[in-house]
């Protein structure tokens, strides 16, 4: 028999300040070669397995563990916490907090610095891990300058140059567009064939249909069920929904395609007219830009990763002034300063726009002068954003779903007419998915503009009356 | 890639040069020589390709001797106040702007390696180097949160900061902190899991090299605050220049 590349047996852990375990009697193993995909919502303790295996959780996430993990073959609790690094390699899920280094070659040597790995050894894998992985362009460039994807692939290298035994991913592909989701699976792939385990937790699952071996759901900390990769494939819509679970394949991209065609009106709300907008002089993101966003419509915006589709939203939303070109609403030219009053840009990461003491505070600070009467309207607005039970919270305490509930509920107050969002999926699971397209579905149907950047086919699919492509 | 002259000194000949600066800079505070020490540190910058950086700093030094001159025609009291802020401001910024430079010209990788090379603990380099990543980011993090501001309607404006000053402080300041108490600690984990605790020594992807792009630059900065040190204790015996 072959040594698994990890097993867990029984292992409970539970974080340090925390009562119930977050990963509660869970076994399982991989074998060298396998991809296993940890699935369910959030919250359910996928991540926290990750933790375990590489090392994190219980090493720099305190809390106490019990039950036995091996990796390679070795009882964890005989090893130090930096021993564990050597023999596995992580992605995390967001590229920008993961760089230790602000250069990709120096991030993709980074593992071996530590290791000790000489110089010269060092120098002939950095060359190996970049032709074996196609990143010749991505080498010596700064991080800020990158791409999600292009940083995700720098990630998986800087893993690769280790040689570890078992990838571990946490939600790798939140940030990415399908193309690096595609790059990512051939990534995942060659890990496999090169004879190491990968354990991946992830919302997203069409994309790793074709290398995925088994599927282990997670609820409450259990693994409640699992599947080889054939009978999960097979698993009907319902079924597979009633999990909590995204779907399993790529959504049909005829039925976006016919959403593409249909035309905006001759009155649309919201209106950007010829649009040049960049960030450094003579390098334009925006060359001519020319879109018209209906009052009563959730319309999708869509494009390869770089093409500018966040600037525009900025440039709607008046943070970003355009070079040329304007910007109308309900037929009038506004200029950059008065936009905000006319269209609320929800942005990719929740956090920024919530800094209230609590939820309710939010929605009372955009009031212009809150009466009793907005109080009984604020109760009914947190329950249709189903924020009623966390109404007294502080924002910095609730998930990443509820976050951005709140944030679109104090669009829907704000008084603006025009509703923006910039990939509001990265990270949601699939009940927050499908909450946020009936929310936005809600607020189109109230006679506003929404407007969505977004990759996710399967939550485009959901939402949007009308696609908009942006080359 | 052609790389500027800023990146390819070496780590510890820019360190040597900060710890110079630093020097003179506590010695040579007057507006004559302080100005000529700041004059000295922008031509460097220049030379060394980071002349956009040593322009803005320009301006902001220009600034503040603007603000010094103003307070010659103010009450005592107030220009005493005002006069010492910008004082201090203005002999930081020789100082500011370099190591400005060497924040944006060093990689990390290096830097760390330098660090190491000085028998530094793991103790003391692991902040350090954390510190040089952090600025980036919180630059980043701070043109989100002020775009944020703008959405809810509360961008950096007088009028903004006269009726609101409350809102406009607290959604500045408590984002930026949030979002740093997190990326610190996810920073932080994906350093831990790549093995930052790995006890032992280290090695490094660029080799140290002590060359002429490193010999020139140093003496140079050297020569010229040894004049202005000289020239600040000649003007206090003999009340020269």
């Amino acid at each position: 028999m072959t040594k698994n590349a990890v097993e867990l047996r029984s292992v409970s852990f539970t974080y340090a300040g925390f009562d119930a375990p977050a990963v509660d009697n869970v076994s399982f193993a991989v074998a060298p070669g396998e991809c296993i995909v940890l699935c369910g919502e959030s919250g359910c303790g996928k991540t926290t397995a990750t933790r375990i295996v590489n090392g994190l959780a219980g090493g720099f996430y305190e809390g106490s563990r019990t039950g036995k993990v091996l990796i390679a073959g070795r009882d964890v609790d005989d090893l130090e916490d930096w021993e564990l690094s050597s023999l596995t390699g992580s992605v995390f899920q967001n590229p920008r907090t993961q760089f230790f280094n602000l250069d990709t070659t120096g991030e993709i040597a980074f593992g071996m610095e530590n290791l000790g790995v000489p110089r010269e050894e060092m120098h002939r894998r950095v060359r190996d891990v970049v032709r074996e992985l196609g990143i010749e362009c991505l080498m010596g460039r700064g991080i800020f300058e990158l791409s999600g994807g292009q940083m995700q692939s720098v990630a998986f290298a800087s893993a690769w140059a280790c040689k570890p035994s078992v990838y571990v991913l946490d939600e790798p592909s939140s940030n990415l567009d399908p193309p690096s989701m595609e790059k990512l699976a051939s990534f995942i792939s060659k890990a496999k064939s090169s004879g190491s385990a990968v354990i991946i937790a992830e919302h997203r699952l069409s994309y790793l249909a074709s290398v995925a071996d088994r599927y282990l759901l997670f609820e409450g900390g259990s693994v409640a069920a699992e599947w080889d990769a054939q009978r999960f494939l097979g698993l009907s819509d319902a079924e597979r929904e009633s999990c909590g679970l995204r779907s399993s394949e790529p959504p049909k991209l005829a039925d976006l395609m016919q959403r593409l065609s249909r035309p905006a009106s001759a009155f649309p709300a919201v209106e950007a007219r010829g649009i040049y907008a960049g960030y450094e002089r003579g390098m334009p993101v925006l060359e001519g830009i020319t879109v018209a966003f209906d009052p009563g419509r959730v319309v999708g915006v869509v494009g390869r990763n770089g093409v500018g589709k966040s600037t525009l939203l900025k440039c709607l939303a008046g943070i970003k002034k355009e070079e040329l070109g304007h910007v109308r609403f309900q037929g009038s030219v506004v200029p950059p300063k008065r936009r905000p009053e006319h269209a609320f840009l929800v942005m990719q990461d929740p956090d920024y726009q919530l800094f209230r003491p609590s939820v309710r505070d939010e929605l009372a600070s955009v009031a212009p002068s809150p009466s009793d009467a907005d109080e009984l309207r604020f109760e009914a607005v947190l329950e249709e954003f189903g924020l009623g039970d966390v109404a007294d919270r502080h924002p910095a305490s609730l998930s990443g779903g509820q976050k951005q509930r709140c944030v679109c509920a104090i669009a829907s107050e704000s008084g603006a007419r025009a509703l923006l969002l910039d990939e509001p999926t990265s990270g949601l699971d699939f009940r927050n998915m499908e909450r946020l397209a009936l929310i936005l579905r809600e607020e189109a149907s109230r006679g506003k503009t929404v407007a969505v950047v977004s990759h996710d086919t399967e939550f485009l699919s959901k939402a949007c009356d009308q696609i908009v492509l942006i080359e | 890639m052609r790389k500027t002259l800023a990146e390819r000194i070496d780590v510890r000949t820019k360190m040597a040069m900060l710890v110079v600066l630093i020097a003179t800079g506590a010695i040579v505070k007057d507006y004559v020589l302080g100005s000529v020490l700041f004059a000295v540190v922008v031509l460097l910058s220049f030379a060394i390709g980071r002349g956009r950086m040593a322009a803005s700093f320009s301006f902001a030094y220009l600034f503040l001797m603007g603000i010094f001159w103003v307070t010659t025609m103010l009450p005592p009291n107030a220009a005493g106040a005002l006069g010492s802020f910008a004082l201090a401001c203005r002999t930081c910024m020789p100082i500011c702007l370099f190591a400005a430079v060497f924040a944006t010209t060093t990689k990390i990788g290096d830097l760390t390696a330098a660090l190491y090379g000085m028998r530094l603990p793991k103790a003391v380099v692991v902040p350090l180097v954390i510190a040089v990543r952090f600025f980036p980011t919180l630059k980043e993090e701070s043109s989100a949160v002020a775009d944020a501001m703008r959405v809810r309607g509360l961008a950096l404006s007088l009028k903004n900061l006269v009726s609101k000053p409350a809102l406009m402080f607290e959604s500045a300041v408590v984002p930026v902190m949030l979002r740093c108490a997190k990326i610190a600690d996810e920073l932080a984990a994906a350093a831990v899991a790549r093995g930052i605790d790995r006890p032992g020594r280290k090695t490094s992807y660029n080799a140290p090299r002590f060359g002429w792009v490193d010999f020139l630059p140093l003496s140079i900065l050297a020569a010229c605050c040894l004049l202005l040190v000289v020239a600040k204790a000649n003007q206090g015996i003999g009340g020269l220049l």
